[in-house]
């Protein structure tokens, strides 16, 4: 996840430095003060969040919980890392989610991913985190970004 | 000295017209990677004045394909002249004393880029079936002849030339695997089932089979044209050698389909398949084709992890590079799409 102080401070520069002496209009030039305003004040005190980092935590806790009852040696090292995480997750949302992303990259390297019930379960992950987050996407402006 | 006299003196020295100069410099902004401009210079040469307008394309401090080294596609460039649609390369300087930072200097070439996006219920950017349909076909005769050409008698030593098909799939995993490792912010799982099944796919991969010159970007959106005629090949920044498939696979990716199942937004996929076997290129390898489908998937991801990095650590104050963080999101369907998580939308 992009620092959200990164975003703010690079939109902050861009509208300054790059938009604001391109504009002639008076009200213009007053509305995007009131944004830079704005912008300049929320950096800081935003943090990531909302339903869809909660709907992809809500689905690594399902399957780390799986994942443990599938992995057969107790005392494997992911194993131990996965009973943990269901056990006693991380309380801030994001360091939830990296843990739990980076305990799925273990299975994955792992080779625990490649066949059976385990690869069906981190498939499952895989695929209604990735429709989750698509389903989420606004429009890309991306003709408008390319053309200007 | 300002960057238009800078380039009025390099413009003095490789014309030997010591009065050479530069009108009309301007910056383009398409594009996400390399810095495009276009000026007319003028030059007296043999006791004639020249007037053309020309284009340089200079390497960015940073951005997606970085690091950068321009060599490879000013090699691909000069080799291929005469053999496809490329723009004529007149001058490279790799002295970063010259303008900041290496470029070269093309010749302007006339046409439209037609871009591979188009909103939901919108007209495509080409609305003509048939033209289209001739558009593609010129495309995939430039494929086909860029893949034929012999390589090996050209002075092409900058490129690392893999023994076999299998050879070159791996190091093209290895490629985007170093990308993928040096610019991730943190741990991606559906990249990382992505590359544990391109190396199962790739060991699949037969070793014999024609290695061939790989744009590595063909697609609607790198390609000038005039009406159903493609004028000019462009953006050969991952030129490489590798599988003619490949190209093949990137050409016809989801990725440039819109909501469409048109290649490029022009033809069918298997349409453009076909044209490219009647233009003489050969029998399509179904599975090359799609192992080269997901990695191109990875390959935009991994592009796309590389210019958030960039932005990230403030070596660009480009906020587009920002929008892939979320974007990266919408590609990871593309992923599942092409790892057979969920079906495909459109063939």
């Amino acid at each position: 996840m992009l620092d959200l102080d990164r975003i703010f401070s690079g939109m902050i520069r861009v509208l300054e430095d790059r938009v604001l002496p391109e504009l002639t209009s008076g009200y213009a030039r007053g509305q995007l003060h009131a944004v830079l305003e704005l912008l300049e004040n929320l950096q800081g005190r935003t943090v990531w969040g909302g339903p869809l980092l909660e709907g992809e935590a809500a689905m690594l806790d399902s399957l780390a919980a799986e994942a443990v009852a599938e992995l057969g040696d107790p005392q494997d090292a992911l194993a131990v890392r996965l009973r943990s995480f269901v056990a006693d997750p991380p309380s801030l949302l994001t360091d939830r989610v990296q843990t739990g992303r980076a305990l799925v990259c273990d299975l994955v390297a792992g080779g625990h991913a490649d066949a059976g019930a385990l690869a069906a379960m981190v498939d499952a992950y895989l695929t209604n985190d990735a429709v989750m987050k698509a389903l989420g996407l606004k429009t890309s402006r991306l003709a408008e970004i390319s053309q200007g | 000295m300002d960057f238009q006299a800078q380039l009025q003196t390099f413009l003095a020295r490789v014309t030997g017209d010591p009065a050479a100069s530069i009108e009309e410099l301007r910056r383009h902004t398409q594009g996400f990677s390399m810095e495009t401009m276009s000026f007319v210079g003028n030059w007296r040469e043999a006791g004639a004045l020249q007037k053309r307008r020309l284009v340089l394309r200079r390497q960015p401090e940073a951005g997606l394909l970085e690091p950068y080294d321009l060599r490879p596609q000013v090699a691909a460039m000069r080799a291929l002249q005469g053999v496809m649609q490329v723009p004529p390369l007149l001058w490279f300087e790799e002295d970063c004393a010259v303008l900041g930072a290496p470029f070269y200097v093309m010749g302007f070439v006339e046409g439209d880029v037609p871009l591979p996006m188009v909103a939901p219920g919108a007209e495509l950017p080409i609305p003509d079936a048939d033209t289209r349909e001739a558009l593609a076909g010129d495309l995939a005769e430039n494929l086909v002849a860029l893949h034929r050409f012999d390589w090996r008698g050209a002075a092409l030593e900058i490129f690392a030339a893999p023994s076999g098909l299998r050879q070159a799939a791996q190091m093209q995993i290895d490629v985007w695997r170093g990308y993928y490792e040096r610019s991730r912010p943190g741990p991606l799982p559906m990249l990382e089932r992505a590359f544990r099944e391109l190396d199962r796919r790739a060991r699949a991969i037969a070793e014999h089979g024609q290695v061939s010159i790989v744009h590595g970007d063909f697609r609607t959106g790198n390609f000038l044209r005039k009406d159903a005629h493609v004028m000019a090949v462009l953006d050969w920044e991952l030129v490489h050698l590798g599988d003619p498939m490949e190209d093949l696979a990137w050409a016809c990716s989801r990725l440039w389909r819109g909501q469409t199942d048109l290649a490029g937004l022009l033809v069918p996929r298997a349409r453009f398949l076909e044209l490219y076997r009647q233009a003489g290129g050969g029998e399509i390898d179904v599975a090359r084709v799609a192992f080269y489908d997901l990695l191109g998937a990875v390959k935009m991801a991994a592009i796309m992890l590389t210019g958030i990095r960039a932005f990230a650590d403030a070596r660009t104050d480009d906020v587009r590079m920002a929008i892939f963080a979320h974007q990266v999101d919408g590609l990871n369907m593309v992923i599942a799409e092409s790892l057979g998580l969920v079906p495909s939308l459109n063939n």
